[in-house]
């Protein structure tokens, strides 16, 4: 196998600097305008009614409300299209079913849009809330996968599970009877909020022209148009989507919830409206992780080679279809891309239950995949008596051709240079790993118990090889030297525009900060097919700002040599200006005057960039921990996350992903977890009792970066942002199982599952 | 569209005037540092009522040590006790009681007034006003005092014994010579959490014997309950390694005698040893100190 390494070029001007956001300042001081501080002229205020209960047919009863001043309409299911959709959809060739109303008459959930009040002012609203009567007829409740599973009550359609597949590699059972041991676990991962600082908000009004425009902190503003097209049934070209700034997503704020209503509310009040959440509704009402239960068997042989492996995942898809099938998928592939196993199979199904939606969660099935199969292989590498990174290293992948076409086991598209075992190799050396696993029990007191642990985690860079992915760019130079970029991008708070920045100017050799890259708005931005999830937007939305600005640079080569009558290989760029042999300086500014005066074109360059590969990128965590045996409460010493990068393109914003990423997936193994009681109530819909782990228990979270480049990345970069959630969880969960020699497997380890685990022994 | 009125008085007079409306009035809330009504009026969407800021009340914001008396407003707020020097010295575990409460900023508006009138089961300066016996001192419309013990006066899940014409101005705390205390607390996480169970211990000692001593435990009923376990346990005995380990199993008997049936149970039964471990060392290194 012929592995081509990238050009290697050490040193790029403003690639991998750190350059600082230029929006961080007016974030910190609270200057920035969100979508809940926008006020427009005559605007209205409104609120959703939300379930009580978790399943219903409503009978709503407005009077009430409508008798208070200031409360302008309240609207339910009969006053709305009754057009179905599915808000996961983000592209209008998408096909799945479709369950989803602007407004509902059976309840499914606790916090399932049932009605809308609009007012004058928050207060109105808040009254009409509180004044609206809802009468509930209970219907059965469906709560956990085991009670799905039984079919009894069904959600919709004919069963409960609302998708299922499988996918494998080799020949599994051959692949066992090769095995000298085979190891078995069982765990789940829990429902998690997203918990970002700004709960889910939209804003809507009919413009002068007759179109609906929205502001929302979105991820897809085409996905936005397309289900507002769809529930609303209005032409896409009058659904006008501007991304506005984001107070943070993870995911949650993925698929439209607000957004329907809204635009419904806007066009029917003829007046702007908008839905601000209370953090109760951002919980229950919108999307969350999916809830697993899996089942993991791997066959090992005596030297530690694994040769068989075989997973079960069942998968709570909440009470609408959303995600069923895309993160049962995206949580089996990623199966297939950290270990080189030659017979493997996984099976993946999605459940319905009474519960709040399924939905992208920072990772999109990696944080459950990587959740038990990693604790798992610590268990085989105990059985063999073998260091848990040695294992590892053992079993990873090596770095795999790159070219158009290749494809890894499952027919998916190659993992390319993908580097697991330098993550493993050089954080073990940077964790100090041997010495500290040789000594870490001489620290153990009669109270506490430390431990160690490591996971490894893989992703992925786009949809390439599974939906439609590319990206529309133009690119222009201005008179003034400005660069002005169009690309549907979002940024969601990770540095989205400040990559593109840094990488247009890499090529143009121009002060990062002097290109304006505007965020996405359907009426301005070019088609970009996807949006900013699935780890895209750096590899395939960079890629094309890459191509883009190179293609501009052809242009202007070619401008200049026109103009100057010069060979192009003569013509240097640097700092904003361009000129020949020393000779004949000019502005890139000027050049754009020159392009159109003297030659009649505007100075720009337009692409539509498809990614050639879908590489795998991966991390891997270390981590200490001490455990107090009593209490049953711990704190992670020292945490060490390790990334295959590629080429970090800003090493701040970078540490960032990393640090932020490492804070969610330590959360779900110590403390956030979703909880619904019986009859389907949230138990904890609120950060009194949904906790995250908080500032005094947040370790520092030390970073490694492997920078090897990625062939087909903008300068070698890859994705950052999901895999960086995704390692450290189950590097604590081992970490704990290591300090107690417990192997507890249900995620998060709280107090009581720790304790448990300790009087069970 | 609303009426909502606000009282704020000056002077325990004051007060007494604003008692004379509250008693007829059905919508009348007290405020002191807000951390539990805002909470309530935010999740029940209140609009109409009329609250009485305490916290202008100067009778009622004051630390005050008179002889082996200590006072302590009923307004003053959880960071004002964890940092008060005459709590920190002569009544240790409510000043770590009172350092446990939520966060740095529900600590600089939360009173210990609330704290104790709110009256939540896993209030934690209960647990230690309980061990120093602490009396509490009510005012009515009528201008009159009375003082009752704070134990008595608690019912639980956020009932008291406080009449709709009277506040809670002040708390009377008497300490004593060689008097030690501590408390401690565990919940889901370590900072910023509500008490799955918390203990505070009193004891006194005579040379290295212990010649008396309380210790409640929170959380484990609707308020704190007294361990006559405990207690009896420690009279009489040196503090050491030995006597801890005989605590440490006999907190998980009251807990499995407190809480039987509960499914919290089996964790708070192990849980509670450490937390006497930590009150128990926290006790040792301060007489290690002195």
């Amino acid at each position: 196998m012929t592995v081509v390494m990238p050009e290697k070029k050490t040193k790029f001007k403003y690639v991998g600097e750190r350059i600082i956001r230029p929006d961080a300042r007016d974030k910190a001081r609270g200057k920035t305008r969100y979508t809940g501080d926008i006020r427009r002229h005559g605007m209205l205020y409104a609120k959703l009614v939300t379930s009580r209960k978790a399943h219903a047919k409503v009978t709503i009863y407005k009077d009430g409300a409508l008798e208070i001043e200031g409360v302008k309409a309240v609207f339910t299911y009969d006053d709305v299209p009754h057009h179905p959709y599915n808000s996961n959809q983000w592209f209008s060739g998408a096909v799945s079913d479709e369950d989803e109303y602007i407004l509902h008459e059976v309840a499914k959930h606790v916090g399932d849009r049932i009605a809308l009040v609009v007012g004058e002012s928050p207060e109105a609203v808040d009254r009409g809330l509180k004044a609206v009567k809802v009468e509930y007829e209970e219907l059965p409740v469906v709560i956990g996968i085991d009670e799905a599973k039984k079919d009894e009550t069904i959600i919709f359609k004919d069963t409960n599970r609302c998708f299922h597949k499988t996918l494998s590699c080799g020949d599994v059972d051959r692949g066992f009877e090769e095995a000298d041991y085979i190891i078995e676990d069982e765990g789940g991962t829990p429902k998690i909020h997203h918990a970002a600082m700004e709960n889910h908000v939209c804003l809507a009004e009919v413009d002068e022209f007759g179109s609906v425009v929205v502001w929302s902190p979105c991820q897809v503003v085409f996905q936005v148009q397309h289900v507002i097209a769809k529930a609303l049934e209005i032409p896409y070209d009058k659904i006008r989507v501007i991304k506005a700034i984001i107070g943070g997503s993870f995911g949650g704020k993925g698929m439209p919830v607000l957004e329907p209503v809204t635009a419904f509310a806007a066009l029917k009040m003829n007046r702007p409206v908008q839905i601000l959440m209370e953090r109760r509704d951002s919980v229950g009402g919108t999307r969350m992780r999916n809830q697993s239960k899996q089942k993991v068997k791997t066959g090992i042989t005596k030297d530690g080679k694994i040769v068989a492996r075989e997973i079960e995942m069942e998968l709570d898809g909440g009470a609408y279809i959303t995600n069923s099938a895309a993160i049962a998928m995206a949580a089996g592939k990623k199966a297939f891309r950290t270990y080189d196993i030659d017979n493997q199979k996984y099976s993946g199904s999605t459940y319905f239950t009474n519960t709040t939606p399924g939905g992208a969660c920072r990772g999109y099935g990696s944080p459950q995949i990587h959740a038990i199969t990693e604790i798992n292989l610590n268990n085989a590498a105990n059985k063999i008596g073998m260091d848990p990174v040695e294992f590892r290293i053992k079993n990873a992948f090596d770095p795999r051709e790159f070219e158009e076409g290749a494809v890894d086991q499952i027919g998916m598209p190659g993992i390319g240079n993908a580097r697991i075992k330098d993550c493993l190799i050089e954080g073990a050396e940077a964790f100090n790993w041997k010495e500290r696993k040789e000594k870490i029990k001489e620290k153990n007191t009669e109270r506490y118990a430390y431990g160690l642990g490591l996971a490894a985690a893989a992703h992925g860079n786009g949809y390439h090889g599974g939906f439609p992915d590319y990206t529309n760019v133009d690119i222009q130079m201005m008179p003034d030297c400005r660069v002005m970029v169009k690309v549907g991008i979002h940024d969601l708070g990770c540095g989205t525009v400040l990559t593109m920045q840094q990488i247009a100017a890499e090529v143009l050799d121009i002060d990062p900060l002097c290109i304006n890259v505007p965020q996405a708005d359907t009426h301005i931005s070019p088609y970009d097919s996807a949006g900013t999830q699935a780890s895209r937007v750096t590899f395939v939305c960079g890629g094309a700002v890459k191509e883009g600005a190179d293609l501009l640079k052809d242009k202007m080569l070619e401008i200049y040599s026109r103009k100057f009558q010069c060979s192009k290989e003569d013509i240097t760029m640097e700092d904003g200006k361009i000129s020949c042999n020393g000779e004949n300086e000019i502005s890139y500014g000027k050049l754009a005057i020159i392009s159109e005066t003297d030659y009649e074109t505007t100075l720009k360059a337009s692409t539509e960039y498809r990614p050639k590969s879908n590489p795998a990128v991966y991390a891997v965590s270390f981590v200490e921990v001490k455990v107090d045996k009593y209490t049953g409460l711990f704190e992670i010493e020292d945490v060490l996350a390790v990334q295959d990068a590629g080429q970090v393109i800003n090493m701040t914003l970078a540490e960032g992903q990393v640090q932020g990423g490492a804070h969610m997936s330590l959360g779900m193994a110590m403390c956030e977890e979703v909880e619904y009681d019986k009859k389907g109530k949230l138990k904890n819909e609120n950060f009194s009792k949904y906790h995250l782990i908080n500032a005094p228990s947040m370790p520092e979270v030390r970073t490694l970066f492997i920078q090897k480049g990625e062939p087909n990345g903008p300068f070698g970069a890859k994705s950052v942002g999901e895999i960086a959630a995704v390692a450290p969880g189950p590097a604590l969960m081992n970490a704990i199982n290591d300090a107690l020699d417990t192997n507890i497997t249900e995620y998060p380890a709280t107090p009581e599952r720790i304790i448990k685990a300790l009087s069970n022994k | 569209m609303m009426e909502n009125n606000f009282y704020s008085p000056n002077s325990i007079e004051e007060l007494v005037k604003v008692l004379e409306v509250k008693k007829n009035s059905d919508n009348m809330f007290f405020v002191a540092g807000a951390t539990d009504l805002a909470v309530v009026m935010n999740n029940n969407k209140m609009f109409d009522y009329t609250s009485v800021d305490l916290t202008k009340v100067k009778e009622m914001r004051n630390i005050e040590k008179k002889g082996s008396i200590i006072e302590i407003g009923a307004c003053v707020t959880m960071d004002e006790l964890d940092k008060s020097d005459v709590v920190r010295k002569y009544i240790h575990g409510l000043s770590q009681a009172a350092a446990s409460v939520g966060s740095t900023q529900i600590r600089n508006r939360a009173t210990v007034g609330g704290n104790a009138a709110n009256a939540a089961q896993c209030a934690d300066t209960l647990s230690a006003l309980f061990a120093y016996n602490a009396i509490a001192v009510i005012v009515n419309s009528n201008g009159e005092f009375r003082e009752t013990r704070l134990e008595d006066l608690i019912v639980g899940f956020g009932k008291t014994f406080i009449e709709d014409n009277e506040a809670l101005v002040k708390f009377k705390v008497e300490v004593k010579e060689n008097e030690y205390s501590a408390f401690s607390k565990v919940g889901s996480r370590k900072t910023v959490t509500i008490s799955k169970i918390n203990n505070c211990l009193r004891v006194i000692m005579d040379g290295n014997k212990v010649v008396e001593c309380s210790s409640y435990f929170g959380s484990v009923a609707a308020k704190p309950v007294e361990s006559k376990l405990t207690e009896e346990a420690i009279l009489g005995k040196e503090i050491n390694d030995k006597l801890l380990h005989e605590l440490m199993e006999l907190g998980s008997k009251q807990i499995d005698e407190a809480i039987p049936t509960r499914s919290s149970r089996h964790y708070k039964r192990v849980a509670v040893k450490g937390i006497i471990n930590d009150v128990y060392d926290e006790i040792k290194n301060t007489m290690e100190v002195k």
